[in-house]
Parts: structure tokens; C-alpha cells; sequence
């Protein structure tokens, strides 16, 4: 029995800036959850080139580099916000689907290492929710060289936007002449729903009428068509609603079927049904410590496993929790407690992040040709007793599972 | 008072008017290379005509020989204390042609407080916080006089020039704006863009210096990023930009990564110069920070360029100020010793060959 990992470099780097590829790496598990349910005893993965070369069982843990008690692939966190600064969102219009995320990132930021640090490996980056339509999201890598080259995984994943009281925060009407641009629309829930429809039938208008090109339109047809999946955070039930009825009368009025994902959706447990009538996808927000999140919706310790049960393709986020009690494996965690199979969680925070974001041919199974993104843990994934204790990406050793900085 | 004080110091300090003037000391930089022991200086109507080790002095010159060091007078880059509280138009994000020498304040103490200290020649600056804030200006302290009204285009492409309730709010924009700017080449920007006028890049953060870096590269701009404190891990990045930089003022609280950074520039082959950035700092602070960087490691000849000639470089001043060659204005310090040893007083400063400062009549 292998309580923890065998630490083989036990000096922390300083910044988490993997060396350009160990070439070759071994790792061994005593059970190496490969994908959601499936378990492979006694493996020994080996890693060539940052990519996983083969998988095998009943191997031995002599000879391998890293040795852990259970391994799964790199976490994938589609709701992670590495800042809170508005920066990342270009507020001079409400409407910026062109806007794209991989300008605005500040890629030396420390929330990148603190994800990477507590086993993400594979993020979505987007614009804070302070518009209503905010841009293009990017897939990217937590760790590496501070480039985009090196780190993003996929851009234009996905389009990003929110319902609710956020996007209309800080506006007001105008009256007098206006001292700055927050003199507009939206200033409520039904105007933040009305920017949403305006946005889709211009574009879509402009398109049927072969108009020129105004930045956004051809980030929002794609977003109508299906291509692109839209990214819609909506808290409280009456958001959930408004984005899923926004899909559906897009989709009746010809316009084209979305692919809807709601984000930090903590209410979507009160009408499941709407979701799966959608075929929409929901992310949950970390699980808060009072039961009341923003918008003033609530959540309790068994959403995940209720939504689960329904149908709902579920993933899990930890937002920038990275403290004690507030990381993603912790929010996998308190789902197990609430009732969620091991299956559902880890594919809450695997497989199906990776697969609305389009990037599962790379990353969140444990398959030859993936990326070599892995945690390793000191038992079985998702309990209280249980913690990361290493983390490899694209086969750069990072080991020590220090989530505190 | 103090324009009074300033007039009576510009119409009595200046020595008679002589022809030819030189000028021995004990140790001779020119803002170049490295001290000469035992040099002069000849000085004909305010121009430096001869500048080394054996110079021989002309018949009916005046000969001053000075115990202690001569050093070209110290370029202040970045300040702002004689632009009194104008010192940014907000009202859009890109002003390339607007000029911050229209609103320099001939008769600001601070020209004199500068002069003082040693520094002969200044640029000022509109301030940074927004993506292009205008042309900055270079000026001489005693005068005072315009050099040129459009010396560097300012641009900042830190967060700081991210604003929460004005366009760009976000970096994507910040950079879309400067970038397309630079693409488009229009007016000011077209000049930068063909590398006709230096650019001054504000940077703050790790993200700032590299994409500042890249756009640098890329548009083939000439000229110096503007904070150092940052750059230490991006040391290629920046000298692959063929910037210099203006390194953010030392002060004696710096931490580690200050000097760190600077001497990390400095290994890496950019070209560094100290900026003055009043009045945040005292003129005499330069001499300070560029004292502490020795302490840390910094080359001294190295320090010594930072606050002349090559700090007058990267600037785009290299023609007009910190160095003291043939042909060149007559601008230079005497100190008791080497700049570097804080326990070295200012003896006189010298301006166009008159001395301005100091000196028996002081």
C-alpha cells in the first residue's frame, strides 16, 4: 500500500514554470482512473514527448519516477476565473461579442498557479460578467511558458455572456447629458434579456441582408448555428429561464439551435426539466458556505447529484476558490457527499468541461495520444481525507499539492 | 519670490563671458567609455571643442582646474514639475499630436531645483494612465529652452491605462487601439511606426512589458519602455525588442527585485537610463537609486551613463544631450567626487559654457 506519493523532487519551483519536457516519465498508481468509470489497477502510464504513450496494468511501482496511491486525468474547470479584474471586459459597449479573451490576459497572474497548484490543469478564461454579451472565451493551460502560444489549448471556445443583475450593474438611465458611457441600457433584468435578442437579430438580420461585417456579427451566427456553444452565467432560476427561453425562441423562430451552457446555474435545481427539454449543460458554482450565492440563489450539498439524476450534463467549478474547502477537488468533493456518484464527479471536473469546450481530444481522459496532464492523489479522489499530492502538465513533474499560494 | 530668485540667479551667476575656457579636472566622464584621470575640457562660446586626456590649453584661454570629477550635466528623464496640474488631456485615448511643451511653466522653481542638482536637461512628460497621452518635450533646466517640442510619443500599455468608465476598459483594447494605431500609420503614430520618432512605453506588470516588448518588435519602434521593476524574467523579450529602458526610480526603501530587474537589463544588453519622474522624487534622488544599483551590482560606469548619455539615447535626445563631445552644447557638472559617493557635493553646473551654479560667486 502507497499512502502518498513518492516524493522523487521534493523542491517546490518557485513559479510554476515546468522545464520544457522531461522526455520520458513513468508514473505509477495503484488505481488510475483513466476516464469516468473506468479504473486500471496497478498502472504504470508512461509519458513521452508531453503526451501519454501508453497505459498499462498490473505493472510495478519499481522504476517508475512518481509513484501515487490513485491518478486521474488534470482537472478541467470551464468556470475558473483566474481575475476578477475588470480589465478583461471591454465595458465602453454592452455588446462585445468580438471581444476576444486572449488579448486581454494577464497570463503572469498568481490565480493561474493556484489552479494549477490543486490539480486544474485545463481551464476556460473569459471576460468578467460585467457585460451582457462580453466576447470570445479561450481554452488554455494553467501552467508553462506565460504565452499564449504555449498555454492555449483552443481559442474561440465558446461565447460568453450573463443574464441576471450583473450585467445592468453600475448603469442607469439617461436623463441629462451623460458624464460616461454607463448612461444606457441595460438597467434591469428585461433589459439585460433585451440586449441579448437585439444582439442575435441584428446579427442574424444583417446576415440575411449581406450587410457589412460589424464586429460581433460573425461571432454570434456562429454562436446562433450551433458551432460555437454559448457560455450564458445565469445564478437564479429566473436567469436559467430567461437563457433557456432566449435558445428556444431563437430555435422557433428559424433562427438556428444554440448550444447552451449555463453557468454558475446554482438555481438549476429547482426546473430541471427545462434543462433537459433544452439539451442545455449546466456548471455549479462552489458551493457556498451559507447556502445563498449571487442574485440570491440558493444551493445545498445535493444540486449536483439532483441534476445528475435528471440528465443534466453537469460540471462543476471552483470559480478562484484555491483555500482550504474551496478548491474544484473540494466542490467534487462535498457533490460525493451530497450524493453524486464517483463517475458523475469526476466527470463533472473531466470529461464534461472538456467536452462542451471542445478540447476532449486532448484533455480530461487518461488515453494514449492525450496531453499528459495528471494529478496524483494520497487516495481516492474526492473524499475528505483525500488531497492532491502532485500534478504533472504536458509531463512537466509539479509536485507538491500546496494550494495556499 | 522664487521667479525672482530664479531671474537674480540667471543674471548674476554667469562668469564674464569669455572665449575660451578650459577646464581641468582630476577625473573627466564624458557620458560615454569610461573616466579619464587628468582631463579637460575646452570650452569655445558654449561649445565643447576639445574633450580628453592631453589637452593642451590655448593661448589667452581661461584655465580652471578642478579638484574632483566632471561629468556631462545629468538628463532627468520623465518629469513633471514645471507642467504645473495639466498633465493629461483625458478626454480621448489616443492624443498623438498633442505636446506637452505648451505647457511648460518657463519660470517653475522646479527648473532651478533641478539645475541645482545637476540636471541640465530634462524631458517633460505628459503623464501616463492613458493608451497614448501625446509627444513629450525636451528641455533645458537654465533658460529654460524647448529642444524639441516632439521628442518621444508617450504610450502606456499597463493597466493603468485601463479605465472602468471610459473606453478601453480592458487590455484587448488597450492593445487593439495601439496596435491598429501603429498599423495604420497615421500622423504621429506613422512616424513611430518608421521609426522616425521614439516611442516611451509606460509599463507596470510582467503582462505589460511583454506585450509592450511585442509590439515594439513588431511595429519596429525605437525608443524605451518605461519601468523596470517588472522586466527582470523578460529579460529577452525586452532585448529582442531593441527598446531600452527608463528604469523606474530607485528610492532607499527599493526592494530586491528593483536592483534585480536593473541589473538583470543590464546583463541581458539593454540599454538602461535612470528616470527622474518629479515630482514624485527629488532631482537629487537619481544620484541615490543610481548609487544604490552600484551597491547592488550595477557596473558604476554603467550607472554613470544611465543618468547622461545613455539615459539621453533611449530617450531620443542621444544629439542634443549627456555627452560632453566636440561640437556639442557646453553643458557639465564639477563635483568634489564621483556622482556615485553620496558624500559628494555639487560644486558648480555649467550651461552653453556659463557657469550657472555654484562656483565662488554662488
Amino acid at each position: 500500500m502507497i499512502a502518498a506519493v513518492t516524493l522523487l523532487t521534493l523542491s517546490l519551483p518557485a513559479a510554476v514554470a515546468p522545464a520544457a519536457g522531461a522526455d520520458k516519465l513513468v508514473v505509477f498508481a495503484e488505481r488510475a482512473f483513466t476516464a469516468p468509470g473506468e479504473v486500471v489497477e496497478d498502472a504504470l502510464i508512461t509519458i513521452e514527448g508531453g503526451k501519454i504513450a501508453s497505459v498499462k496494468g498490473g505493472g510495478r511501482a519499481s522504476g517508475a519516477d512518481l509513484k501515487a496511491a490513485c491518478v486521474t486525468a488534470g482537472l478541467v474547470d470551464m468556470s475558473f476565473r483566474y481575475s476578477t479584474n475588470p480589465n478583461t471586459v471591454e465595458q465602453s459597449s454592452e455588446v462585445t461579442a468580438h471581444a476576444r479573451i486572449s488579448s486581454s490576459l494577464d497570463l503572469h497572474a498568481r490565480g493561474w498557479e493556484r489552479a494549477l497548484r490543486q490539480g486544474i490543469t485545463t481551464v476556460a478564461a473569459f471576460p468578467v460578467d460585467r457585460n451582457v454579451i462580453g466576447g470570445m472565451g479561450a481554452v488554455l493551460k494553467t501552467g508553462g511558458e506565460a504565452t499564449l502560444d504555449a498555454r492555449l489549448v483552443r481559442g474561440d471556445a465558446f461565447l460568453r455572456g450573463a443574464m441576471g443583475s450583473l450585467p445592468s450593474s453600475g448603469n442607469r438611465p439617461s436623463g441629462s447629458r451623460p458624464a460616461n458611457f454607463y448612461a444606457r441600457r441595460p438597467t434591469t433584468r428585461m433589459g439585460v434579456e433585451w440586449e441579448w435578442r437585439k444582439a442575435f437579430y441584428d446579427a442574424w438580420q444583417e446576415t440575411q441582408r449581406e450587410e457589412d461585417d460589424r464586429p460581433g456579427r460573425k461571432e454570434l451566427m456562429s454562436a446562433l448555428s450551433g458551432e460555437t456553444p454559448v457560455f450564458i452565467q445565469a445564478w437564479a432560476t429566473q436567469d436559467i429561464r430567461t437563457a433557456v427561453f432566449l435558445a428556444e425562441e431563437m430555435a422557433a423562430e428559424g433562427m438556428g439551435t444554440m448550444r447552451l451552457v449555463i453557468d454558475a446555474a446554482a438555481e438549476a435545481w429547482r426546473e430541471p426539466a427545462l434543462l433537459v427539454r433544452s439539451k442545455a449543460a449546466v456548471c455549479l458554482p462552489p458551493l457556498p458556505a451559507a447556502g445563498r450565492t449571487t442574485d440570491g440563489a440558493f444551493m445545498s450539498m445535493d444540486t449536483a447529484a439532483k441534476l445528475h439524476e435528471e440528465g443534466v450534463p453537469l460540471a462543476l467549478s471552483a470559480h478562484s476558490g484555491y483555500g482550504s474547502g474551496e478548491t474544484l477537488a473540494e466542490q467534487a468533493t462535498y457533490a460525493r457527499r451530497g450524493g453524486l456518484p464517483f463517475d458523475a464527479a469526476l466527470a463533472a471536473v473531466t470529461t464534461v468541461p472538456a467536452t462542451l469546450m471542445g478540447v476532449s481530444d486532448r484533455v480530461g481522459t487518461i488515453a494514449k495520444g492525450r496531453d499528459a496532464d495528471l494529478v496524483l492523489w494520497n487516495g481516492t479522489p474526492f473524499e475528505f481525507t483525500t488531497r492532491p499530492v502532485g500534478v504533472v502538465l504536458e509531463g512537466a513533474t509539479l509536485v507538491g499539492g500546496d494550494t495556499d499560494r | 519670490m522664487i521667479q525672482m530668485l530664479h531671474l537674480a540667479l540667471l543674471l548674476a551667476a554667469p562668469v564674464a563671458s569669455p572665449d575660451v575656457v578650459v577646464v581641468r579636472a582630476d577625473h573627466l566622464f564624458l557620458g560615454h567609455g569610461e573616466p579619464i584621470e587628468g582631463g579637460a575640457l575646452i570650452v569655445t562660446d558654449g561649445k565643447v571643442t576639445a574633450a580628453g586626456a592631453s589637452v593642451a590649453t590655448p593661448e589667452g584661454a581661461i584655465e580652471i582646474t578642478h579638484e574632483g570629477w566632471i561629468t556631462p550635466g545629468l538628463f532627468g528623464a520623465f518629469t513633471m514639475d514645471a507642467i504645473g496640474s495639466e498633465r493629461r488631456d483625458d478626454t480621448r485615448p489616443l492624443m498623438p499630436e498633442a505636446r506637452i511643451a505648451h505647457s511648460l511653466r518657463p519660470h517653475a522653481a522646479a527648473l532651478t531645483r533641478n539645475l541645482r542638482a545637476g540636471v541640465t536637461t530634462i524631458t517633460i512628460n505628459p503623464d501616463t494612465g492613458r493608451p497614448c497621452t501625446g509627444a513629450s518635450a525636451l528641455v533645458k533646466t537654465s533658460g529654460p529652452a524647448v529642444l524639441d517640442p516632439e521628442l518621444q510619443l508617450c504610450l502606456d500599455m499597463s493597466f493603468g491605462a485601463v479605465k472602468t468608465d471610459e473606453h478601453p476598459t480592458s487590455l484587448a483594447s488597450l492593445h487593439e487601439l495601439l496596435d491598429g494605431a501603429l498599423t495604420a500609420g497615421e500622423g504621429s503614430f506613422g512616424e513611430a511606426a518608421a521609426g522616425k520618432l521614439p516611442v516611451m512605453i509606460r509599463v507596470r506588470d510582467r503582462q505589460s512589458v511583454r506585450r509592450a516588448s511585442v509590439l515594439a518588435k513588431d511595429h519596429g519602434l525605437k525608443g524605451a519602455l518605461f519601468g523596470s521593476y517588472w522586466t527582470e524574467d523578460l529579460v529577452e523579450e525586452v532585448s529582442a525588442s531593441g527598446l531600452g529602458v527608463l528604469c523606474d526610480p530607485v528610492g532607499v526603501s527599493a526592494d530586491d527585485r528593483a536592483m534585480r530587474s536593473i541589473n538583470a537589463l543590464v546583463a541581458g544588453g539593454v540599454k538602461i537610463g535612470f528616470s527622474l519622474v518629479t515630482p514624485a522624487n527629488s532631482p537629487e534622488s537619481m544620484r541615490v537609486g543610481a548609487a544604490m544599483c552600484v551597491r547592488a551590482g550595477l557596473d558604476p560606469n554603467i550607472a554613470l551613463k544611465a543618468m547622461t548619455g545613455s539615459a539621453a539615447e533611449i530617450s531620443g535626445a542621444g544629439d542634443h544631450a549627456g555627452v560632453l563631445a566636440v561640437g556639442r552644447d557646453a553643458d557639465f557638472v564639477l563635483w568634489s567626487g564621483s556622482p556615485l559617493e553620496l558624500s559628494s557635493s555639487l560644486d558648480e553646473v555649467w550651461v552653453d559654457g556659463q557657469r550657472v551654479h555654484g562656483g565662488e560667486d554662488k
